[in-house]
């Protein structure tokens, strides 16, 4: 590890600490004042210039097999010639300007340089004027595939196209299509449509970049406008392009939706411009803060043409976007069309003040308001075959005009009254008003034409408001330690959600203590219970265009429906009893030895008082009734996450420091779910029985499914340094063992109906997936050897080893979605167009684990120039 | 940090103080805003809209969903996409449970496969979020 590199603050620093000149030359200080000078050599007068560079060569030899992306998620392992770092200082004692700059793995993608040049002023005035400038640029990657393969090919401008043939080899004429019904596995020379689909599919695919490269630069103007006045403006950009996975579909739902994994195409650019001042008085202290931030994202809109249905082959004129409907006059689109993220623009003013009052006390507060603006022009509906509304003119409005204003207020009083004793008063406001204007957008179903009030959807404006009220007393106990007690009461609204209003109690016990010397201890324990009810089981309501009275006996009618099922409470919004413990344990056994363990727990339980009842719509009766509904409780239900964590330091010479660190984390949820078919939800009194004893919420347990997520991982670390004193070489070391595992122990009530993937009993069978593995071993050292005053040569060397298993991002197929029996189909050809016709799983993927296992070793080599 | 899904801090590309300020904060957990979702459009200004559809609890707080520190689970996810997912979505237009073996299912991104706008939509018809 090269010395030389110094921080800038390290070097003004020493100007400050420098012997002036002036007081060299003995103006304003006679050197025999001091007793202690008598003794010391003549001091020699300090050059006025300190003038430091270096510069790295460097070189990257590397064998990876398997080429996975994961390797360079973050940084820039690709071999060959680049500058791997650079540096150059120069400070001028007497007028207090210096010039600093440093760049490292310059050419590369993981780059970052960074120049500050500036004044702390002449001897004189330093500390009360002064100003500089500091110029900073990173580069960083984010690798997401070397595999990903996709049978379309980007045309620019957020275009995606699949060629013709293509389409044509695989296109579905309809979901009743006669040629989808072979099976895989239909018998020697009789392939089946799904692997003839394969085939087209792997023949089409061509390699694809999947990742993106951040760039951000970002210049600032310091100055120090006297000894108790700073500011601060600065400017940043920030640029990232690349490309990340979306799956995008064509069609509102399944079966009717066809889909495809796409690579989305990122052209991003943020621009922000701070402003900052601060003041500090005697007894005071206030700053204010100005951010104006814009995002400009190039490319608004992605758009591709579907792999399943040419134009013009089941029908002329259904080109237009996204409209698939089932049944007589079937209609496929084409095209399909997603809004990328829209620019915007956001501003925060930020002011904050504290003053020192009698009474050994102190008052704090800040408050801040801001606003983040979107008007991003809108595209057509997307169903746009019934009606013409692909004309943008039938928009409502033509632009989003999408506006939340915040405000935050935040006030704090500590007073320290009596000896030993501290108290802390605080209350925080914040408000998150949304302004956008709520009305009925169109076709958002295609179950009716886009303009029915039946495919329309009044978009929520969410809003928050949020107070917290609480007090902190602390005492302390002398060697006993200290002991605090805080108390805090939580209140969120929020007018649009399954629970309108929750306050949460909090209650904090902590005891810090130095039982022996060199040894410290910390508890904390603290508990909180957040009510959530009532439940406000019509809040679904509010997103439907129906026409109570129009609608009254329509089945479809939100009020006659549970369109939240009311067992089901959010788990960001409901009761919740949490209990948090954390044990800290310091030990220094000696200068050069220490360790410290720590525990923490964190636990969230969920459980709410259901109801039973709910009072409904009856579109038959006309009327409201209450409709019994089953109260157990649906969702997270509760988690616990523990972790266990011990590091350790230990320096057995001044030539040779070592440490280590463990850490063991689990964390386990429990969930529950039911099958609940939306087709027999209506007409609570008089149709929930329907299909021999099965009502919609299955009340009778059979379609209950619990789901027990553990999830651990274990971490070792180990870390040398080894820098003899006077000799020409260091060396440093490092290994780190990581291990997650993610198991999911799944149990359900149904049961396996033999070819007939359609039954209930299917649905809620599935079983539980093998363990998700992750692991990652790397290895690191580091020797750095002088070869001279000015030369030194280096070698670091990384082996990783990374080992991925994943059921989710795997497959049986490398661009079919494999949990479906088949492609295109998912029901025996026998009852072909029965009821019980279903689509496949039509998702076309960019190939299964994206970021596979690999191993690598990476040589970088340096040569390395000081002056 | 170590983690399989991770901020690149142990590659040296970001560091404790790029979201949190040890010298105070406005808020909780010392962060360097307003609110934590503040902190989190410092780098991810295309999620901050505001949207014409909105998904309430990723207006209200990034770390419903995401664990900043990192997870097994890809995009630091809290648990699996579809699990994560059904800790609040039972009933939404169609049969919630891990095996529902369309277009829907577990595999690849889960239910973002064709919900891919859940931190929110500016398509006039992308109510489900799904544009």
């Amino acid at each position: 590890m090269s010395g030389r590199i110094k921080v800038p603050t390290i070097a003004a620093l020493a100007f400050f600490l420098a012997p002036s000149p002036l007081l060299a030359n003995g103006d304003q200080e006679d050197p025999a004042d001091s007793a202690d000078v008598e003794d010391l050599d003549p001091p020699s007068e300090p050059a006025r210039f300190d003038r430091d560079a270096s510069v790295a060569l460097g070189a990257a030899v590397v064998d990876q097999n398997g080429r996975s992306s994961k390797l360079n998620e973050y940084r820039d392992y690709s071999p060959g010639l680049y500058l791997d770092r650079l540096f150059y200082s120069v400070d001028d004692a007497l007028t207090g300007r210096y010039f600093d700059l440093r760049a490292r793995r310059l050419g590369r993608d993981d780059a970052d340089a960074r120049l500050e040049f500036g004044s702390f002023g002449p001897t004189e005035q330093r500390g009360t004027r002064g100003w500089s400038v500091d110029v900073n640029w990173n580069r960083t990657p984010h690798l997401l595939s070397n595999s990903a393969q996709s049978p379309y090919v980007y045309l620019g401008n957020g275009r995606y196209q699949v060629a013709r043939s293509v389409v044509d080899a695989i296109q579905i004429s309809n979901i009743n299509d006669a040629r989808s019904w072979t099976a895989p596995d239909a018998g020697p020379g009789r392939a089946g449509e799904d692997l003839r689909i394969a085939r087209v599919l792997n023949d089409a695919v061509r390699p694809i970049d999947l990742g993106t490269q951040r760039d951000t630069g970002e210049i600032g103007l310091n100055l120090l406008i006297s000894e108790r006045t700073k500011g601060r403006v600065e400017f940043k950009r920030d640029q990232r392009d690349g490309s990340i996975v979306t799956g995008v579909g064509i069609g509102d739902r399944p079966p009717r939706s066809v889909n495809v994994q796409l690579p989305e195409p990122i052209d991003h650019n943020t621009y922000d411009f701070k402003l900052a001042l601060e003041h500090v008085g005697r007894n005071y202290h206030v700053d204010a803060s100005y951010l104006y931030s814009r995002f400009e994202n190039e490319i608004d809109t992605l758009t591709w043409n579907s792999l399943f249905h040419a134009p013009g082959f089941f029908r002329a004129g259904a080109e237009d976007y996204d409209a698939i409907r089932a049944g007589a006059g079937t209609l496929y689109a084409t095209n399909g069309a997603i809004a990328l993220s829209p620019d915007n623009t956001a501003q925060q003013f930020v002011l904050t003040g504290g003053v020192t009052l009698p009474m050994r006390s102190s008052l704090t507060a800040s408050a801040a308001i801001g606003s983040m603006k979107q008007d991003e022009d809108l595209l057509p509906f997307a169903t746009s075959n019934f009606g013409g509304t692909q004309n943008p003119d039938a928009l409502p409005r033509r632009s989003a005009e999408a506006a939340i204003d915040t405000t935050m207020f935040n006030v704090v009083y500590a007073i320290n009254p009596i000896r030993r004793l501290n108290l802390r008063i605080h209350y925080r406001y914040y408000d998150m008003d949304n302004k956008t204007d709520q009305i009925a957008w169109f076709g958002n179903t295609s179950d009716s034409s886009s303009r029915s009030i039946f495919s329309q959807r009044y978009n929520i404006a969410y809003d928050l408001e949020q107070q917290n009220t609480g007090a902190d007393i602390s005492y302390h106990l002398g060697k006993l330690g200290s002991l605090a007690l805080a108390l805090e009461r939580e209140r969120k609204e929020r007018p649009q959600r399954e629970v309108m209003v929750t306050n949460e109690d909090k209650y904090r016990l902590t005891y810090r203590v130095r039982p022996a010397d060199r040894t410290s201890l910390t508890a904390r324990i603290s508990t909180s219970s957040r009510d959530g009810t009532p439940y406000n089981g019509e809040i679904v309501d509010q997103t439907y265009a129906y026409d109570p009275i129009a609608n009254a006996g329509n089945a479809n009618n939100p009020l006659g429906s549970f369109g939240d099922h009311p067992g089901l409470r959010r788990f960001d919004v409901t009761d919740r009893e949490r209990d948090e413990f954390d044990l800290s344990l310091g030990f220094i056994a000696t200068e050069s030895f220490d360790t410290r363990l720590s525990y923490r727990v964190r636990r969230n339980d969920y459980d709410s008082e259901m109801v039973s009842v709910i009072n409904i719509w009856d579109p038959i009766r006309q009327g409201f009734f209450d409709a019994p509904v089953d109260p157990t409780q649906l969702g997270l239900l509760r988690d616990n996450a523990r972790q266990l964590s011990f590091d350790l330091n230990w320096a057995p010479t001044e030539s040779l420091s070592m440490n280590a660190f463990a850490s063991r984390e689990i964390i386990k949820l429990d969930q529950r779910g039911r099958y609940l078919d939306e087709n027999n939800r209506l007409f609570g009194a008089v149709t929930r029985i329907v299909n021999g004893n099965l009502d919609w919420q299955d009340t009778t347990g059979q379609y209950i499914w619990d789901a027990a997520i553990d999830d651990r991982t274990n971490t070792v670390g180990l870390g040398l340094n080894f820098a003899p004193l006077g000799a020409s070489y260091t060396l440093e070391a490092g290994y780190t063992h990581s291990l997650g595992k993610v198991a999911i122990d799944y149990v359900a009530g149904g049961r396996i109906v033999e070819d007939d993937s359609t039954n209930v009993n299917n649905y809620a069978e599935w079983t539980s997936p093998p363990e998700a593995k992750f692991r990652t071993n790397s290895l690191t050292m580091h020797w750095r050897q002088s070869l001279s005053d000015s030369w030194a040569f280096g070698l670091r060397y990384l082996f990783e080893i990374h080992r991925v298993t994943d059921w989710q991002q795997e497959g049986n197929a490398r661009h079919q979605d494999p949990l479906s029996p088949w492609f295109v189909r998912d029901r025996d050809p026998e009852t072909a167009g029965t009821s019980q016709d279903r689509a496949g799983s039509r998702l076309v993927r960019l190939g299964d684990l994206l970021a596979p296992s690999y191993d690598a070793h990476v040589a970088l080599i340096t040569l390395e120039y000081n002056w | 940090m170590l983690q399989s899904s991770h901020m690149p801090i142990k590659e040296g590309k970001m560091g404790c103080v790029d979201c949190h300020n040890p010298h105070g904060s406005y808020g909780p957990k010392m962060l360097a805003g307003v609110t934590a979702n503040d902190v989190c459009y410092g780098c991810h200004a295309e999620k901050r809209g505001p949207f014409l559809w909105e998904h309430a609890p990723v207006r209200e707080d990034c770390s419903n969903c995401h664990d900043p520190h990192g997870s097994n689970n890809p995009g630091m996810l809290e648990s699996k996409s579809a699990f994560l997912c059904m800790s609040c979505h039972q009933f939404g237009g169609h049969v919630n449970l891990p095996r529902y073996n369309r277009v829907s299912s577990l595999t690849g991104q889960g239910c973002v496969n064709c919900h891919n706008k859940v931190h929110g939509s500016n398509h006039p018809s992308g109510s489900k979020l799904t544009r």
